[in-house]
């Protein structure tokens, strides 16, 4: 069942906190978060967060389109490490 | 200069299809198109043995194919194709536009910092949703380096480093 619209997206308070005050003091640094249920709101665009997957914590980039998603749907949980030398490309955005 | 792999797997038969000699190839490229235009392709069985094939037929999309080898007439000889690869040659890698790489010629370059101070190698590289990442094999740990532009400043294939600017907190995660 999908999220009540009276409610509004959840967003993990003490992580807004954290990020509005790196925005006031134009700063960049990377935050630890477990929370992974939280949305992404246009606060968060330009930062990096690291983002536990229940093991590591992944440093995502958070890009305008992420906006509306969750924190969780980019550190992925399982990993495929795939086949030795296969022709796969990696790009730096 | 770090040596590449003279054949890049793009693809891997997963299993016979059907009675007329056809197998189901699984995709491990990011470009597909190529099983139908390559004209050298070449297949590597398990135990090593290597062979130059030719594609009659080609159907199916996304990551998974139907393909029909010259050849390969009957599902038994299908059949001894499971799981073998199948292989281009390095010669016929295309070349990429700027920022773009290719993983095997990542993996085991220096990371350096830009005070020049070496990080360690890359190990692996996770392509995730939002940004892929270098897994970087440190002394004594390991390090995860977002690949976006404002942590990785250079990229040196000929001289085999990567330059980042780590921010604040990146290094310790």
């Amino acid at each position: 069942m999908a999220r009540s619209i009276k409610k509004g997206p959840y967003v993990d308070t003490k992580l807004v906190d954290k990020i509005l005050a790196m925005n006031e003091s134009n700063q960049k640094k990377v935050i630890k978060t477990w929370a992974r249920r939280s949305t992404i709101t246009p606060e968060f665009v330009g930062h990096t967060l690291a983002v536990h997957n229940g093991n590591k914590f992944f440093p995502v980039f958070i890009n305008e389109n992420m906006v509306g998603h969750k924190l969780g749907e980019f550190s992925p949980t399982r990993t495929f490490r795939g086949h030795a030398g296969r022709d796969k490309r990696s790009s730096v955005r | 200069m770090k040596k590449r792999p003279e054949f890049i797997s793009i693809g891997i038969i997963t299993k016979a299809h059907g009675i007329k000699g056809e197998v189901l190839v699984s995709s491990l490229t990011d470009n597909p198109e190529q099983f139908e235009t390559l004209k050298h392709l070449f297949i590597t069985r398990q135990d090593g043995n290597r062979s130059e094939i030719s594609i009659q037929q080609v159907r199916g999309k996304n990551d998974r194919f139907i393909i029909k080898i010259s050849g390969i007439d009957n599902r038994n000889q299908a059949e001894s194709l499971q799981k073998c690869l199948i292989e281009k040659r390095l010669e016929d890698v295309e070349d990429l536009p700027v920022d773009e790489y290719y993983i095997f010629d990542l993996i085991d370059l220096n990371v350096y910092t830009t005070d020049f101070q070496l990080l360690g190698r890359i190990k692996d590289v996770l392509s995730l949703s939002a940004n892929d990442i270098y897994v970087v094999q440190g002394e004594s740990k390991e390090y995860l380096i977002p690949a976006i532009k404002s942590i990785i400043k250079k990229i040196d294939l000929k001289k085999e480093i990567v330059l980042i600017e780590p921010i604040e907190g990146l290094l310790d995660l």
